[in-house]
């Protein structure tokens, strides 16, 4: 059994994770392969501040929010092992602001000690009048990936750098499963007018006397609502959602407004050191596309599972949508007759 | 019109914050400020500086709590400026826990930092040893750098500094109008008060860039306070104790007991330990004294004795002192005793 996993992001990689913890010892023999054109630190999900955080409400997406949650838990269970600097895991509390009072968000139960702002906390962010003070978890990518790529090393899961240009490609070449992890670039493998990029770009600051995060909801303007993340060596600055913006180049306009919003928000950043800008682009979707699909190919057909469309919150879903697809390989499995039950004890 | 000319003995955090007080407020005052020991070398330098109070037995929770609300709404306007990197001082958040306490009694200091609240039982899953938290958002003052920043503001008011141990005051009398003693421990010998003592603490800095929040034991003897460049974590409480070496079996201890409540302490590299002896007393002295010198009333203000909590209270004390020292120099001097 060959499966073919194409993306190295943070999808990409955990699903494979996913993958080998469900099925290693099920399927023998079980060959994982990656195939991506780019590999971390040059992935989307390596730029991320690694903030977890869902968007406010999931409308009626309850899929997510269960996915959102598997992946709080899973990171947060995470934080006791020795493995956990490595990850680039840790907790770091933060202030969520809006402009005006809104009901509480889909993930209130899910992170630390979520409380509404007293008045004293809201006075240090004048403009905004709401908001709620909790603990979440952050995910580096630019160490989770590296952590993840060492994972699946230790356990012969092989790496290609070559860009896929057809699902088709990969079966011919002998894949039985596929699973599509490729991001913002899915419809290059199969047209989806549902996914669009959403460009955000972002400073790295040397702040370290920065110990919160500050995320801001702007409802009613568009441009920039910004967000200033600090990281385990440097503080990310953003906040601009571009839809439909493809390009990958850093914009001195945006670098301008967003610098500019972020130390109004945070005074003490004017004397902060920029590092470099850095560009990427949301896989943008208006629900994540986490499913099978079977392809014909004469005289044959393939299975394909997409795992694609998180948006802004890949960070935030990595993990449940991983389970997620390593459910519906096993369902493949299972329809294919190749599932071993385990060995019964003599 | 002459200046009167006051001196402030002592440039910890206590000292330099009187000082500064002084020389920006009282125009008609030149103030020098003096001592042996400057930052880095003094005992602030190397406190954590994480804003938090214990209750003194004999001073009125009204004044304690105005000592901490003075310090804490002075140190948040800097933290919400401009200023704020170079003076060191920022936003903190975490958590105080407690093995047998009950946390039913709110600290006198609850409304006055932020957000104040029991921690949840989700919170209390990572703390088995523990029975029940508070959590908070406080203020972190950094002296290595803010004492610096202090220095600047109280030589741009137009204050002078001598690097010069006071040893008798007598010497001193002669030259200036007002004197203000923030000598800490110092003044154990410089007025001989005896209820002055050391309460040792040693404390290791750490490099673990990773931990974001505080957590504290409520018995103060074990914690962790992320800084600006590194993490300090602690510490001991050995009263009487005058040892400024760094005790191995205290390290050891510290670094046991953190790693209990932090477990991803075990990958932080040990950047080296610091000892500090705090100017333990039963309350701190913050108070006018006029000394008989060769015919001549001299206020002598007091403002020393704040234990583990000198940048906790250095602002707010050093407000009272100030009041002190205008009073004095308005009020007539008591007569003389037959």
């Amino acid at each position: 059994m060959k499966v073919c996993i194409i993306g190295a992001g943070v999808i990409g990689l955990s699903t494979a994770q996913s993958i080998y913890q469900h099925f290693h010892d099920r399927v023998t023999p079980l060959t994982i392969e990656v195939y991506a054109d780019v590999f971390t630190p040059l992935t989307t999900s390596d730029g991320a501040a690694g903030l977890w955080q869902p968007y406010l409400y999931d409308k009626g997406n309850v899929q997510e929010t269960k996915w959102n949650k598997e992946t709080f838990d899973y990171i947060l269970s995470c934080l006791r092992s020795p493995e956990s600097v490595k990850m680039g895991i840790f907790l770091q509390s933060g202030y969520d602001l809006c402009t005006e009072t809104v009901p509480h968000p889909s993930f209130k139960d899910i992170v630390l000690g979520h409380r509404e702002l007293t008045k004293r906390e809201l006075a240090m962010f004048p403009g905004y009048s709401y908001g709620w003070f909790n603990t979440t978890l952050m995910i580096e990518g630019k160490t989770y990936l590296p952590w993840l790529m060492d994972w699946l090393k230790q356990r012969s899961v092989t790496f290609h750098q070559r860009k896929i240009d057809s699902f088709r490609e990969l079966a011919d070449s002998g894949a039985d499963v596929i699973i599509n992890c490729s991001g913002v670039r899915s419809g290059e493998l199969q047209p989806d007018p549902d996914l669009q990029p959403a460009r955000g770009q972002i400073i790295k600051v040397d702040a370290p006397w920065l110990k919160h995060w500050i995320n801001t909801n702007h409802f009613s303007s568009s441009g920039i609502s910004p967000y200033i993340i600090p990281g385990s060596r440097l503080v990310t600055v953003g906040g601009v959602f571009q839809v439909g913006n493809w390009n990958r180049m850093n914009s001195s306009a945006d670098h301008k407004e967003i610098w500019e919003t972020a130390c109004k928000l945070e005074p003490s950043l004017q004397h902060a050191r920029i590092v470099e800008d850095w560009t990427g682009l949301r896989p943008a979707r208006s629900k994540v596309r986490l499913e099978r699909e079977t392809i014909q190919s004469r005289p044959n057909s393939f299975e394909v599972i997409h795992n694609y469309g998180h948006g802004g919150f890949g960070m935030t879903i990595h993990r449940g949508c991983a389970e997620e697809a390593a459910r519906l390989f096993g369902e493949i499995l299972e329809q294919k007759g190749l599932l071993t039950h385990p060995r019964s004890r003599l | 019109m002459k200046r009167v000319k006051v001196l402030v003995i002592g440039a910890g955090v206590v000292g330099l914050s009187t000082a500064v007080c002084i020389a920006e407020t009282l125009s008609y005052c030149s103030v020098t400020l003096t001592a042996e020991k400057f930052s880095p070398d003094t005992t602030s330098d190397g406190a954590a500086g994480i804003l938090f109070a214990s209750e003194f037995p004999d001073v009125p929770l009204e004044r304690q709590q105005r000592w901490f609300k003075e310090t804490f709404d002075h140190l948040l306007a800097i933290a919400d400026s401009p200023q704020a990197s170079d003076a060191g001082v920022f936003l903190c958040s975490g958590y105080q826990i407690f093995k047998d306490v009950p946390c039913d009694k709110k600290p006198f200091w609850s409304d006055l930092v932020l957000g104040f609240r029991n921690m949840t039982h989700h919170e209390m899953k990572r703390f088995p040893n523990h029975k029940c938290g508070q959590a908070f958002t406080t203020l972190k003052c950094e002296c290595l750098s803010y004492l610096p920043w202090l220095e600047k503001r109280f030589r741009e008011a137009g204050g002078q500094i001598r690097r010069e141990k006071v040893t008798n005051l007598q010497k001193v009398y002669q030259e200036y109008d007002v004197i203000v003693n923030c000598s800490g421990l110092g003044s154990r010998f410089l007025v001989k008060d005896e209820e002055v003592y050391p309460i040792r603490g040693q404390v290791l800095k750490v490099n673990a860039p990773w931990l974001k929040s505080f957590i504290r034991d409520g018995d103060g003897k074990t914690y962790i306070y992320p800084g600006i460049k590194y993490v300090t974590i602690g510490g001991t409480r050995q009263a009487n104790d005058w040892r400024l070496e760094v005790d191995k079996e205290d390290s050891n201890g510290i670094m046991e007991r953190c790693k209990q409540l932090e477990a991803s302490l075990q990958n932080a590299q040990v950047i080296g330990p610091w000892v500090g002896l705090r100017p333990g007393r039963a309350n701190p002295r913050v108070e006018l004294e006029y000394l008989y010198v060769q015919g001549r009333h001299i206020p002598l203000v007091h403002n020393y004795g704040h234990g583990g909590w000198g940048i906790t209270l250095s602002w707010g004390t050093a407000l009272e002192a100030l009041d002190l020292v205008r009073r004095s120099l308005i009020e007539k001097p008591p007569r003389a005793r037959l």
